[in-house]
This record gives C-alpha cells, sequence and structure tokens, in this order.
C-alpha cells in the first residue's frame, strides 16, 4: 500500500490547499458607514424559484444601472430564511409579502419603504376556490373538506382566509377534516383542479375584475375550472422592506434605492420587467401602518394555534407517569431484580410492550383516510412519467455541484478530523485529560445531525452552498475523528514500541510507529466518508445548501414531477456509482 | 565510547499489587562487550527487566546507570535520547510491515538528525550510507528495497537488529530474538549480536529459552525466577543442577530444553 497510499496522501493535500484557497476569496466584511460593495435584494418564491430568479435578475440590473452600484438578486428558499438574511443583513433590501413582514417586525425593527402596485392598486385579495362543478356553495358546506394552503406563513394563501373563518365563528384549526401545504400558489390551485383536495387558499384579484392565481396558473392547462367561494377584503400589497438599523446607517443609500424602483415602474421598460415579478405594477411609498389588517389577522391565527395546540397533544400527567414508571423500572432492574432473572425479563417485555403500544397511538395512523393516501401517491406518480429529460443538462449541472461541495467539505474537514483524532487515541496522546476532551469534543460534534448543522448555518449565512459545505466540513470532523481515534487504537502496538525504543520523541513515534499503519485506513475511511457526505449534501440541498437536492425541492414546489423524476434518477446513479468506485478504490488502498 | 550498563534496587510493581521484578539489595553491572544471557521460565520477569532498564516500562524503585548517563533520572526529549542509546531487538520484530528494510532501518537515525528532518524522513547521505552498512552487515545487502512484509521470518528479524546496530547503541538489549526462528536462523542472529557487541564493546543482554544458546553465545548467564535473580555466573559454569535451580520442576519434565 505504502507506495498508493503516499500518493494518494499528497494528492489530498493538494486538494485541501486548492479548496482553501477556493474557500478564501469571497469573504467580504463590509464598513457599516461605507456604501457596500454590493447591493443584494432578497425574494422569497411565490412561484418557480427559477423563473423568479431571471427577472430579480434582470431588477437587480435595471436597478444598478440607476444607483451606480453593483446589485445582486437572491431567491430564498422560504420566507423565514429572507426574514434571517435580512436581519444578517446579507439581504438589504427584501421583497416581503405581508405576512413574512409581520414575522420579520416580532424579531428585529423593519422599516417598510414601498408597497407594490398591482392592477392600478396597492392592494389584494384572497381568495378560497373550489372546482366549478363541485356541490360546494357556502362557506358552511366546506366543513370536513380537504384544504390546500399554500404555507403556514402566507398571508393570502394561509393567514387571510383563517382569519376569515374564525371572523365567521369556525375555527379553522378543526374546521377542514384534512389539510396540507402545497408550498406556492400554483400548486395549491393545481391541487384542487386534479381532485387532489377540495379547496385551495391563494392570492385573488379584485373582485370587480375576477380571478386571481387559478386563472393565471391553469390558464393553460386542460382540466375542470376552478371558481371563487369566498373573498376577503383588500389585504395590503408586498412591501419593499429595509431592516430599521442599516436604513439608519445607510439614509442615502435607502432613498436612491427606493426612488430608483418608483421610477423603474414610471417607466415603459422598467414596468416590463416588474410585469414578470408576480404581475407588478410599480411601487408607492408606504409605512408599516399599511400593514394593520395582517397583523390582525397573524395576531388571531397565533392565538387559534395556541389553543389547538392544547389539546391536540398527549395529556400531560400521562406522560410523567409513564415516565415514572420506566424509570422505576429502571432502579428495579438495576437492583433488587437481578436476584430473579425470570422475573426481570417478563419485567423487561411488558415495559418494552406497554411502550410499544403508547408510542404506536403517537403515531396517528389514518385508519379511514390510509387508502386516500396512496391515492395522493399514484397522482403523484403518474405525474412522474413520461419524465421532462429536457432540464437533463440543469440536473447534470447540480449533480456536478453537489460532489464539489462533498468533496470541499470533507476535505476541508480532515486535517481537523485527524487532529482530534490523533489527540483522542490513547496510543498517540499520553495525557488523559486532553484524550477525553477531544473524545468529548467527537462526541458532541457527531450527536448533532447534519441537517441540523445545516439549517443553524442557512439561518446564519442565508442559504447557498457555503452552509452547505460548512455543515458537512463541521459535522465529518466529529465523525470522522471518532472514526480515526478508534482504528488508531486498534493497531499494532509493536512498532510503536519498537520507535520509543530507538530514541524517537513522541511526534516521530506518531509519525514512524503509528503513521506508517494508520495510512491506508485514513485513506480508505476518508474515502468512505466522501461518499456519505455526497449523500448528506442532496439532504442538505433540501434545507436550503445548493446542488441537486434544491433542485429536487424547487420541483416538488412547482409540482413539476416530469422533472423531480430525472432529479431522482440522477441522483440514484450518482449513489451507485460513488459506491462502486469508492468500494473499488478502498479495495486498492488497504 | 564503552560504557558499563548498571541496574542497582530495580523494582517493578504491577497496578494490581504484584512485582514483575524484585531486585531489591541486587545490583547486576555488565561490562563493555560482555554478553550475558537471561533465563527463566516465562512469567519470570525477564522481558520486564529488559525494558524496565531501557525505561520503556517505568520501574517502580531503583536506578538504571549506562556510562555516565542516569537512565533513570531523566525526563521527555532527554529520555528519549537516552533510550535511543540502547539498541532494542524485539521477539515480533516489531518492523513497519509497508516500510521498505532500509525505510526500516533509517527510522532509528531520528535520534541523529534535526526534529524536523526526523519528521519528515529527509535523512543525511550519512545516514543512508550507515542503514546501508548495517544492512550489509546482517546480510541482507540484496534486501535493501525489499518491503519488510515481503521479508521472511528471519530475514525480519535481521532487519530489526540492523536497526538495532544503526543506533549505534552503547548497549544491546534483546527480547527472546530467537523465539520465532529456527535453530539455524537463531545461530545466526545471536552470532551477529555478539560480533557486534565485541566489536563495538558494548554489553549486549538477551532473554533466551535455550540453555545450548546460552551457554554457546554469551559469556554470562543470570538465572531468573519469580522476578528475582536466582543465577549469575559465567556460562561454562552454567551446571545441569543450576538450570533445574532456574527452571525448577519444568526442567526435570525437559519442558524448557
Amino acid at each position: 500500500m505504502s507506495r498508493v497510499g503516499r500518493w494518494a496522501l499528497w494528492a489530498l493535500c493538494l486538494v485541501w490547499c486548492v479548496a482553501l484557497r477556493a474557500e478564501a476569496q469571497p469573504q467580504g466584511v463590509e464598513a457599516p458607514e461605507e456604501i457596500p460593495r454590493e447591493i443584494v435584494l432578497g425574494f422569497n418564491p411565490a412561484e418557480n424559484a427559477q423563473t423568479l430568479q431571471r427577472a430579480a435578475d434582470a431588477l437587480a440590473e435595471a436597478l444598478s444601472e440607476r444607483v451606480h452600484l453593483p446589485v445582486r438578486a437572491t431567491v430564498t428558499l422560504d420566507y423565514t430564511t429572507l426574514v434571517e438574511a435580512m436581519r444578517s443583513e446579507h439581504v438589504h433590501f427584501a421583497w416581503l409579502t405581508p405576512s413574512p413582514l409581520v414575522l420579520a417586525e416580532r424579531l428585529f425593527p423593519v422599516r417598510v419603504l414601498l408597497t407594490q402596485v398591482r392592477r392600478g392598486q396597492p392592494s389584494y385579495y384572497s381568495a378560497l376556490v373550489v372546482q366549478e362543478g363541485s356541490r360546494f356553495q357556502r362557506v358552511e358546506d366546506l366543513q370536513g373538506a380537504s384544504i390546500a394552503w399554500v404555507d403556514p406563513t402566507s398571508t393570502s394563501g394561509y393567514i387571510i382566509p383563517r382569519y376569515l373563518l374564525a371572523q365567521r365563528g369556525f375555527d379553522p384549526s378543526t374546521f377542514f377534516a384534512r389539510q396540507l401545504f402545497a408550498g406556492q400558489h400554483d400548486a395549491a390551485v393545481i391541487a384542487v383542479q386534479r381532485g387532489q383536495v377540495d379547496v385551495a387558499a391563494v392570492w385573488a384579484n379584485p373582485p370587480a375584475e375576477g380571478g386571481g392565481a387559478w386563472t393565471r396558473y391553469l390558464e393553460h392547462r386542460p382540466g375542470p375550472r376552478l371558481r371563487p367561494l369566498l373573498m376577503s377584503p383588500p389585504v395590503p400589497s408586498d412591501a419593499i422592506a429595509t431592516k430599521a438599523t442599516w436604513a439608519q446607517s445607510h439614509p442615502r443609500l435607502v432613498r436612491s434605492v427606493s426612488e430608483a424602483l418608483v421610477a423603474i415602474g414610471q417607466s415603459a421598460e422598467g414596468r416590463g420587467l416588474l410585469r414578470r415579478l408576480n404581475a407588478t405594477d410599480g411601487f408607492v411609498p408606504a409605512d408599516t401602518a399599511h400593514y394593520e389588517l395582517v397583523r390582525r389577522a397573524f395576531q388571531s391565527n397565533r392565538e387559534s394555534h395556541a389553543r389547538a395546540r392544547s389539546g391536540r397533544f398527549e395529556d400531560p400527567k400521562t406522560v410523567y407517569i409513564f415516565s415514572a414508571l420506566v424509570l422505576l423500572a429502571a432502579v428495579l432492574g438495576a437492583g433488587a431484580m437481578r436476584r430473579w432473572p425470570g422475573a426481570q425479563r417478563a419485567a423487561a417485555w411488558s415495559l418494552f410492550g406497554v411502550a410499544l403500544v403508547w408510542s404506536a397511538s403517537a403515531a396517528r395512523i389514518p385508519a379511514h383516510d390510509f387508502w386516500r393516501g396512496w391515492r395522493d401517491i399514484g397522482h403523484f406518480l403518474r405525474g412522474m412519467l413520461p419524465p421532462d429529460t429536457g432540464v437533463g443538462a440543469e440536473v447534470f449541472e447540480a449533480t456536478v455541484l453537489t460532489i464539489r461541495l462533498a468533496l470541499v467539505g470533507t476535505v476541508a474537514a480532515i486535517p481537523f478530523a485527524l487532529l482530534v483524532g490523533l489527540l483522542a487515541a490513547e496510543n498517540v496522546m499520553p495525557l488523559a485529560m486532553v484524550r477525553r476532551g477531544a473524545r468529548f469534543f467527537c462526541n458532541l460534534d457527531r450527536s448533532i445531525d447534519l441537517l441540523i448543522v445545516g439549517l443553524i448555518l442557512v439561518s446564519a449565512y442565508g442559504p447557498g452552498a457555503f452552509p452547505g459545505v460548512g455543515a458537512l466540513a463541521i459535522h465529518t470532523v466529529g465523525s470522522l475523528g471518532k472514526q480515526f481515534y478508534e482504528t488508531l487504537e486498534t493497531l499494532d502496538p509493536g512498532p510503536v514500541e519498537a520507535m520509543r525504543a530507538v530514541g524517537c520523541t513522541q511526534t516521530q513515534v506518531v509519525r514512524w510507529g503509528v503513521w506508517p499503519q494508520f495510512a491506508p485506513h485514513f485513506v480508505s475511511q476518508s474515502l468512505f466518508r466522501f461518499e456519505l457526505n455526497v449523500r448528506g449534501a442532496v439532504v442538505l440541498g433540501l434545507v436550503g445548501a445548493q446542488g441537486i437536492g434544491f433542485l429536487l425541492q424547487t420541483y416538488m414546489r412547482g409540482a413539476e414531477y416530469a422533472k423531480v423524476t430525472v432529479v431522482i434518477a440522477a441522483i440514484v446513479v450518482l449513489v451507485m456509482a460513488l459506491d462502486a468506485i469508492s468500494a473499488r478504490l478502498r479495495k486498492n488502498v488497504s | 565510547m564503552s560504557a558499563r550498563l548498571t541496574l542497582r534496587d530495580l523494582t517493578r510493581r504491577w497496578p494490581d499489587g504484584t512485582l514483575g521484578i524484585d531486585l531489591s539489595g541486587q545490583s547486576l553491572v555488565f561490562e563493555p562487550g560482555e554478553m550475558t544471557a537471561i533465563l527463566g521460565p516465562s512469567g519470570a520477569g525477564k522481558s520486564t527487566l529488559l525494558r524496565c532498564a531501557s525505561r520503556l516500562i517505568e520501574p517502580s524503585t531503583g536506578e538504571v546507570t549506562l556510562g555516565e548517563l542516569a537512565l533513570t533520572c531523566l525526563k521527555g526529549r532527554a529520555l528519549s535520547r537516552a533510550r535511543g542509546q540502547i539498541g532494542f531487538v524485539f521477539q515480533q520484530f516489531n518492523l513497519v510491515r509497508s516500510y521498505s528494510a532500509l525505510d526500516n532501518v533509517l527510522v532509528a537515525r531520528a535520534r541523529h538528525v534535526s526534529w524536523a528532518r526526523g519528521l519528515l524522513g529527509l535523512w543525511r547521505e550519512v545516514d543512508v550510507a550507515l542503514a546501508r552498512r548495517c544492512l550489509d552487515e546482517v546480510g541482507l545487502a540484496e534486501k535493501h528495497q525489499s518491503l519488510a512484509r515481503e521479508l521472511s521470518g528471519g530475514q525480519q528479524q535481521r532487519v530489526a537488529v540492523a536497526r538495532a546496530f544503526a543506533q549505534e547503541p552503547q548497549a544491546i538489549f534483546a527480547d527472546e530474538p530467537t523465539a520465532s526462528l529456527d535453530p539455524q536462523l537463531s545461530a545466526t542472529v545471536l552470532g551477529l549480536l555478539r560480533r557486534y557487541g565485541q566489536r563495538e564493546s558494548v554489553p549486549v543482554l538477551i532473554n533466551v529459552h535455550t540453555i545450548e544458546h546460552a551457554r554457546r553465545y554469551c559469556d554470562r548467564v543470570i538465572g531468573m525466577r519469580a522476578g528475582r535473580v536466582v543465577f549469575d555466573g559465567p556460562s561454562s559454569t552454567l551446571s545441569d543442577a543450576a538450570v533445574n535451580e532456574i527452571y525448577g520442576r519444568q526442567a526435570e519434565e525437559g519442558a524448557a530444553l
């Protein structure tokens, strides 16, 4: 192995250096008094994220020409991410629908600059829509029906319609037999058209004009038409807002960007751009007082959720009684009952049985709705065929990106994993305190799941490739470090003793007695970790890190199941190919 | 150059309280060029004695001096360097199996080069030349580049002997160097150790089980039993009665021979 191992090692070192260089570049620090290097506009996806990105890029370019500064547009995965990005000042100007605005106001002071004008009005409406020929005529008829909301933070797709129901005396949490979140307005109306649900809550045009999400998104889709069953009063349109403290420290910039956006809406070509952004006509100046209705609706919803929650979960008493029983059983099992093994075993089994039955009730298996779920999966599967191979290039690029993220994340973590692994190994580190510290670190780091690290980093840095790489790297240090020290301790102590005997210092003992034995394990375990990290990078895409997982999420939300097929096929091929290649490489190494 | 090795009052108590070796009140002096066999049944403390004397294991009490060097007073890097004054040959060779014979010998030079060179394996010309000479001396002139794992048991043990020589040691300890070898190879290895000890005038201590070897290759025999020295004299005075004394009833049953 020695030669192969050494070459592999040098190659890994090289890749690490290159990776670190690549990582080091995009770091920028902004000074609060100065004009930022670039202005970032944040958008949340109301429809297909990629279409939105293209339209947002065009707006950013137009704005850049007017304010003479680089402007970048970023589309976040969901409202919460956008709000977090505002808070961390990764996004300077956010295009906020009303409910994330209220969410942001709860977290930090927000200044509303402009309100969006659509069809000549700075407000819009929300509607509950059903199939044209359905039996539902009045709101009361919807009792026990199934509904597709857009998103738990969507104003027109959740907050306002629930507020309307609550005003009519219905408890929105129990009014419907089945509720689901479609993710986006187009997906919600498609679900009604396909009969997957009875009713959807989506945005609507002013009642005088008629129409809304259901006419816009279903215009070119064959199938049943939809009609509104319930319309809301006018809801203020989307806001352009900034974090108040940032606006204070950049007053001139905020003013010039506001003026530029209004001006864009007044120019003919600018309006052409804005049309593509959620059918926007322009902007008018606004302030936070305009959004009082939304704030009330939001408040009402939180209260109704709080009420629902208290009834929905287990009776606290049973939880405490059961936990006390388990504790008692553990105490008895450990002590007195050891003398009667038969009784102990019987007690353990019966306790296990009770725990199982009790836990099964927590799963809430939908007894009468079970087959209905299967029918919906059938809808999904039919939509997946035939695969839309037109997205092949896009999927391929995302796959390659995923591999690159995994490579950088893994390689960046390896030196640190090696360090903690060495510090934790008994045959390397003589000081027990250091060993215990390193071990504790490994176990702590390992126990925080990759997805959790990813979620934390995404909320800190905003969605993008970096949080994904960071999450992989952080998780890899602990898990690979643990694998390293466990392997180190199984090595033959002979060469180690021989190196001590020839007069080597501790570092030299590690170099000549430990390392030559460890190197093949080091290479094969690092390779295997890379393989695991590619799979991890796929899943991390779902929480907003870039790559193929992100693409999957985008297609799923847009109900583009034929494209989803291509992504899933790519993931399967990727994982299988990687498994085969890595297995062969590892065999060669050891 | 030539140094005398002295062990005084050396004891080693295991964590469970039993005595591994107990030389309290005893003093052993090994003259330069003298080859000593340590005999005794398994568990008599022979290996423990050698490891305590080179401080691979910490002795509980007592002192070890090699020439001017008081080994038992040293710590840290000074201790590492002092250990390097003693060439140690192990029963299981303890080579790095994925390295060549030459690389295995070169690590013995780590003590003689700068820390960084020792860590990176940037050996000096003189070190490489010395390592080659040591391999030639043990009869492995053709095998410098062979990987340790490709060598036979006898060849591996000769690489280990060459490694000990390359330390330019002030003393050589060998812990049952022939236990894994056939009789002819055993004779070769013991001959190498004896020749080196006499030529460089350093004390050589070997643990052996074969009384025949002790009589033929060694000047002096020390018999150990239950951690105590029970015999100490020229190998010519090692009578069958003395062997029985060392090995107890085992010798009568012929097990140790």
